[in-house]
C-alpha cells in the first residue's frame, strides 16, 4: 500500500474538498478532519514500523523523470519518521489553534494543509530533485500567511522571508546538483548516490557542494550570521504561521545536515567541522544574549529557536569529525532528537505566546506582570514550556542536549564549554523572563483575563505529554534513531544506513 | 554533402506541408477579414485556429520522420525544427484565443489573424533554415509582421512609438547582420551552414569573428540579447498586451533555435570562442533585465523586462549546448515552459488590464479575489517564471543551472541562481496588491470565454509541466539528440 503518498497528499484531498464545499461552516471541521486524518495516517505508519532494524521502510518507487534519473522515491528511517509525526501533530494542533481563524478561513486552512504536503513530501523523500520540490512547496504558503493573516510590518517582514530563505533553497539547489552531476551515470536517487560516493575527500568540487549546501541549510535553520529574517517572520507571523515556521520550518535545515550534508560530502564536512563548530557556539550564544535584550516575548521565543537550532549544527558537526563511532552516533542522534525536542517545546511556547496575545493585547514584556496569578493554569504551562526549553532534566530537551555536549566533549571540548555557556544564559534568560512576567503582583487596573479555552488546551496538552515522554523515555525514541544511524551494510540502501557510523 | 542535388523538389513539398497549409491560411484569411463586418470577425479566428490546428497535427506526425534536407541544402526538417514549429502553432493558436474579444470592436482588427499566422510562419521557418540567406528572409518575415501587429492600434500614440522603435532597431539590426553574412560569404563562397561549417575553420579567425559578431547582432535583436535589446520594453508596452506576449516568446524562441543551428553548425567546436562569450552574454542579459525589472510600476514594462531577462536564462542553454547534456534539452524545456508560463502572465496581465482599465501594479490592489482565474493563473505563471516548483519553470531552470554547472561554469550558475533569488522580489510585487492588499470592491466581469479558455490551458499546462514533466523532458532529448549537426541524413 502506497502509505507515504497517501500520507503526503491527503492534505491536497483535504485542500481540494475546502474549495468544493461552499458552505464556509462546514470549512473548519474539514480542516481539522484533514489534519487528523493525516495525523492517523503517520501513526499508522509508526505503528506499521520497525524501529530497530535501521532500514528503509514503507519505499515507494516510481520513474518520474528517467531522462534525468529523477525518480518518485520515498521512504521512512528512523532518521525520518520522527519528523514525519511531528510534522502532522503540529500542523494538526495549528489547525486546531486556528480553527476559528476569522479572516479568510478557507484560505488559510488551505495554506497550511499544502505547506504541510510541502513539509511531509521533505521528511519522506529520497530523490534530491523531489526533495527540492518538496522544500520549495513548503516555503511558497508561509509568505501568503505571514503577508495575508500578519501583524505590523507583515508586508516587508514576509518580502523579507520569502527573498532570504528562496536564496537559500536555490543554494542548496546548486549543492544538489553538484552531487548529481558528480555522480556517473548522473542520477538524483540519494541511496544511490550515496553508494556512489561521488565526493568523499576534501577536493574543490567537494568543498563547493558542501558550501553550497551548507548556505543553503544555514539559512533554514538559522545560524548566525544567515538569521536576520527570523526575528521579522516570527514578529509578524500569525501564532499558527509561528509554530509551524519555528516548530517544523527550520527543522528542514538540520534535516538536510543529517540527511543529505552528512552522508554525501563526508570529507570535505570533517575538514570543516571546527570552523562550522565554531559558528554554531557563537551562534548559540549570540542567539540567547540577544534574546536576553528582547521586549518582546514572541521576538526573545524566536531568538532562542537560533540558540536552541545551534546546537543541532554543532551535533552534526561533531558527528562528521569525530572518530569514535560512539561520540559519533551519540552527537547526530543527539541532534535529530534536538530538533523533535525543539519542535514540541517552541512550538507550544509559540502557542502560549499567542494565547496571551489574545487576552492581553500585548507581548511586550513591560507591560506583562503577575500573570501566574490571573491566569494560573497559564502560568503553568508557561513555566513547564519554559523550564523543557532551558534543558530541564526529565524533560525532552535535556535528553537531546545532553547527548549533544557528551559527544562533542571528546572532539571540541572549548565547544561543549561553549555550549553549556549557551544553555546557562538560556536558562537564565527564561527564569528572568518567568519573574518579569509571571511573577509580582498584577497591576490592579489590569482587566479580568479569560481562562484558557478547551480549544487551547487541547492544542496545548498533548505537547505537554510528549515533552514528559521524551524526556523521562528517551530510550525507544533514541533506539529508532540510532538504527537509522548505525553502520548497516545492507547493500545499497544501506548505504544510508552508514551516513553517520561507516564512513 | 550527399545527394543534396539529385532531390526530388516535388517530394520535398511533401516536407512542408504544415508551412504550405499554413500559406494558403493567410491567403485566405486575409481579404477575408478586411471584408468582414465586426460581428462577424470571429470567423477569421476560428478559420486561423483550424488552419493551425492543421498544421500542428501534420507536424506532430513529422516528429517522428527521419530528419531531412531539402531544397538543395537550405532547408532541414529535423526534430529540432518541428518541435519549434509545434512551439510557433502553439503559441500562436493560444494568442488568437486573447485577440479575437480585444480586436473585435477595433478598426483594422481583421487582419490581426492572418498577421499572427503570417509571423507564425516566419518563426517556423526560421527553426529549420539551414542558409543564411533563408535565416535573413525569415527573420524580415517575422519583423513586418510584428511591426504591423504592433501598430495595428494607430489611434494610440504609444504604440506607434513602440512599432517605430521595433521598425528602426530591426532595420539597423537586419543591416549589420547582411553586412556579417557578407562577410562570411566572402571568406568562404557559401551561405549553407553545414559548407560554412567545413570551410570557416580555416578562415582567417578575426574575419571569422568579425562576421560572427555581426550576425550576432540581428539574431541579438530578436532575442533580446543586452545590448540590443532597449526596443523591447517600450515595443511591449506599446503592444496590445496579447501581442506583447506574441512577442516575446515567439521571435525570441525562433531565433534562439537559429543562433543554435548556426553556432553549431556553422562554428564547429569552439571556433572563435562563443561558448564563453555567449555564456557571458547571457549572464549580462538576465542581470540587466532583472535589475531594470525591480521598479517597474507598469506590469506590461514589469513582464518585458522580465521576459528580458528569461531570454538570458534561455541562452545559458545555447552556450552550453556543446558542453554538457542537459544544455539543449533543458532550453528546449525551458522554452515550452516559457510558452506557457509567459504567454500566460501575458494574457492574465491582459485580462486584469480590462477589468480595472489600467496595468500600474497598484491599480490591482486586491482583484485577487475579485478576478479569481486571471489573478490565480498569473500568481503561477509569475512563480513558475521564478522558478518554484511544481510548476515548470523549476524544471527548465533546474536543467539549465545543471547545464551551466556540466560545463564549467560555476560562476554563470552561481550568476542564475543570484538572478533567480533577485527575479522573486518584482514578480511578489506583482502578486502582492492581487492578495495581500484590501481592494476597492469594484464590479467585475467575467471575461471573454475564449481568453479564460486561454488562461486556463495555460495555467494547467504551466502546472502539470512541473508535475509530471517526464514525457515533456523525453520529447526535449529526442528533439536534441536527433538535431544533426552535419545538416544531411
Amino acid at each position: 500500500m502506497p502509505l507515504l503518498t497517501l500520507i503526503i497528499f491527503s492534505p491536497l484531498v483535504g485542500v481540494l474538498v475546502l474549495y468544493l464545499v461552499p458552505r464556509p461552516a462546514a470549512w473548519r471541521g474539514i480542516a481539522v478532519a484533514t489534519g487528523g486524518a493525516v495525523l492517523l495516517l503517520s501513526g499508522v505508519a509508526a505503528a506499521g514500523f520497525d524501529w530497530g532494524s535501521g532500514r528503509l521502510q514503507w519505499e515507494e518507487r516510481v520513474p518520474w523523470i528517467p531522462a534525468l534519473g529523477a525518480s518518485y522515491h520515498l521512504g521512512l528511517d528512523g532518521l525520518s519518521l520522527p519528523l514525519i509525526l511531528l510534522t502532522a501533530l503540529l500542523t494538526g494542533l495549528g489547525l486546531v489553534f486556528s480553527a476559528y481563524e476569522p479572516q479568510r478561513p478557507r484560505e488559510f486552512f488551505a495554506l497550511l494543509l499544502v505547506m504541510e504536503t510541502g513539509l511531509l513530501g521533505v521528511f519522506s523523500t529520497l530523490d534530491l530533485l523531489l526533495f527540492y520540490v518538496f522544500f520549495e512547496v513548503a516555503l511558497v504558503p508561509m509568505y501568503f500567511i505571514i503577508g495575508g493573516w500578519g501583524h505590523g510590518r507583515r508586508l516587508a517582514a514576509a518580502m523579507k522571508f520569502f527573498l532570504y530563505t528562496r536564496l537559500g533553497s536555490l543554494a542548496m539547489l546548486l549543492g544538489l546538483l553538484g552531487l548529481y552531476l558528480n555522480t556517473t551515470p548522473r542520477t538524483f536517487d540519494l541511496p544511490l548516490i550515496l553508494a556512489a560516493r561521488p565526493l568523499p575527500g576534501t577536493d574543490l568540487a567537494a568543498t563547493l557542494v558542501l558550501l553550497a549546501l551548507f548556505i543553503g541549510f544555514a539559512i533554514k535553520l538559522p545560524i548566525i550570521p544567515f538569521h536576520s529574517w527570523l526575528p521579522d517572520a516570527h514578529t509578524a507571523a500569525p501564532t499558527t504561521g509561528s509554530v509551524i515556521l519555528a516548530g517544523l520550518l527550520l527543522k528542514l535545515g538540520g534535516y538536510g545536515f543529517l540527511r543529505i550534508v552528512l552522508p554525501a560530502v563526508p570529507g570535505a564536512f570533517a575538514a570543516w567541522a571546527a570552523p562550522i563548530a565554531a559558528l554554531a557556539v557563537v551562534s548559540a550564544i549570540y542567539g540567547s544574549l540577544v534574546a536576553l535584550a528582547q521586549t518582546d516575548l514572541k521576538r526573545l521565543v524566536a531568538w532562542t529557536s537560533i540558540n536552541h537550532m545551534s546546537y543541532v549544527l554543532l551535533g552534526v558537526a561533531v558527528a562528521a569529525a569525530v572518530g569514535v563511532p560512539a561520540d559519533r552516533i551519540a552527537a547526530a542522534t543527539g541532534a535529530t532528537y534536538q530538533l523533535v525536542a525543539h519542535g514540541l517545546i517552541t512550538g507550544a511556547l509559540f502557542f502560549l505566546v499567542g494565547m496571551l496575545d489574545t487576552r492581553t493585547g500585548t507581548r511586550e514584556i513591560g507591560q506583562l506582570r503577575g500573570l501566574w496569578g490571573a491566569l494560573p493554569g497559564y502560568g503553568g504551562l508557561f513555566v513547564f514550556m519554559a523550564f523543557a526549553s532551558l534543558g530541564l532534566p526529565a524533560l525532552a530537551g535535556f535528553a537531546a542536549e545532553v547527548q549533544i555536549v557528551l559527544g562533542t566533549l571528546g572532539m571540541y571540548p572549548w565547544a561543549a564549554a561553549g555550549m553549556v555557556l549557551a544553555i546557562l544564559l538560556t536558562t537564565a534568560l527564561f527564569l528572568w523572563t518567568i519573574q518579569r512576567i509571571l511573577l509580582g503582583p498584577s497591576t490592579p487596573d489590569a482587566p479580568v483575563l479569560a481562562r484558557l479555552t478547551r480549544r487551547e488546551w487541547i492544542t496545548i496538552l498533548p505537547l505537554v505529554g510528549l515533552v514528559l515522554l521524551l524526556g523521562l523515555l528517551p530510550g525507544p525514541w533514541v533506539t529508532l534513531i540510532e538504527s537509522a544511524l548505525r553502520a548497516a551494510p545492507l547493500g545499497v540502501l544501506g548505504a544510508l544506513g552508514t551516513l553517520v557510523g561507516g564512513r | 554533402m550527399t545527394g543534396l542535388p539529385a532531390m526530388d523538389m516535388g517530394q520535398d513539398l511533401l516536407w512542408l506541408v504544415p508551412e504550405l497549409i499554413l500559406a494558403v491560411c493567410i491567403l485566405v484569411l486575409l481579404p477575408l477579414g478586411m471584408f468582414l463586418r465586426p460581428a462577424r470577425q470571429w470567423v477569421v479566428t476560428a478559420l486561423a485556429l483550424l488552419g493551425l490546428g492543421s498544421a500542428g497535427a501534420v507536424s506532430v506526425a513529422m516528429l517522428a520522420w527521419p530528419p531531412r534536407v531539402i531544397f538543395l541544402g537550405t532547408y532541414v526538417v529535423d526534430p529540432f525544427a518541428v518541435y519549434f514549429k509545434l512551439l510557433a502553432i502553439g503559441l500562436t493558436a493560444l494568442t488568437l484565443l486573447a485577440t479575437e474579444s480585444y480586436f473585435r470592436e477595433r478598426p483594422d482588427g481583421g487582419v490581426v489573424p492572418a498577421l499572427l499566422v503570417l509571423t507564425c510562419l516566419g518563426l517556423m521557418g526560421l527553426a529549420a533554415s539551414n542558409d543564411l540567406t533563408l535565416i535573413a528572409l525569415f527573420i524580415q518575415l517575422v519583423t513586418v509582421g510584428s511591426y504591423i501587429l504592433v501598430g495595428v492600434a494607430k489611434t494610440d500614440s504609444r504604440a506607434v512609438e513602440g512599432a517605430l522603435k521595433l521598425f528602426l532597431y530591426s532595420a539597423a539590426a537586419g543591416a549589420i547582420m547582411l553586412y556579417g553574412m557578407s562577410l562570411l560569404f566572402g571568406l568562404t563562397g557559401t551561405l549553407r551552414l553545414p559548407e560554412l561549417g567545413a570551410r570557416l575553420p580555416g578562415a582567417p579567425l578575426v574575419a571569422v569573428l568579425v562576421g560572427l559578431g555581426l550576425l550576432v547582432v540581428g539574431y541579438g535583436f530578436k532575442i533580446t540579447l543586452v545590448p540590443f535589446h532597449p526596443w523591447a520594453p517600450d515595443t511591449y508596452q506599446g503592444a496590445p498586451t496579447a501581442i506583447a506576449g506574441y512577442l516575446a516568446v515567439g521571435p525570441k524562441a525562433a531565433a534562439l533555435a537559429v543562433l543554435l543551428r548556426t553556432l553549431v553548425v556553422a562554428f564547429p567546436g569552439d571556433l572563435g570562442g562563443w561558448p564563453l562569450a555567449l555564456a557571458g552574454g547571457a549572464a549580462l542579459t538576465m542581470t540587466v533585465g532583472n535589475v531594470f525589472a525591480l521598479r517597474q510600476t507598469s506590469a506590461k514594462r514589469l513582464l518585458a523586462y522580465s521576459s528580458i531577462a528569461q531570454a538570458g536564462y534561455l541562452l545559458v542553454g545555447v552556450a552550453a549546448a556543446g558542453r554538457d547534456p542537459l544544455a539543449v534539452p533543458g532550453l528546449l524545456v525551458y522554452l515550452a515552459v516559457y510558452l506557457f508560463m509567459n504567454l500566460g502572465a501575458w494574457l492574465a496581465v491582459d485580462a486584469l488590464e480590462r477589468q480595472v482599465g489600467s496595468d500600474t501594479i497598484a491599480d490591482w490592489a486586491g482583484l485577487g479575489r475579485q478576478s479569481v482565474l486571471p489573478a490565480a493563473v498569473l500568481t503561477a505563471c509569475l512563480l513558475s517564471l521564478a522558478g518554484f516548483p511544481p510548476f515548470g519553470g523549476f524544471i527548465g531552470k533546474t536543467m539549465l543551472i545543471g547545464a551551466a554547472l556540466g560545463a564549467g561554469w560555476g560562476w554563470l550558475a552561481v550568476v542564475l541562481v543570484l538572478n533567480t533569488a533577485l527575479s522573486l522580489y518584482y514578480y511578489v510585487r506583482l502578486i502582492q496588491p492581487l492578495y495581500l492588499q484590501a481592494g476597492a470592491g469594484r464590479p467585475h466581469a467575467a471575461g471573454p470565454p475564449a481568453l479564460r479558455a486561454g488562461l486556463l490551458i495555460l495555467g494547467g499546462a504551466t502546472l502539470v509541466s512541473g508535475v509530471l514533466p517526464g514525457p515533456w523532458v523525453a520529447l526535449a532529448q529526442s528533439a536534441a539528440r536527433l538535431f544533426v549537426p552535419g545538416g544531411g541524413p
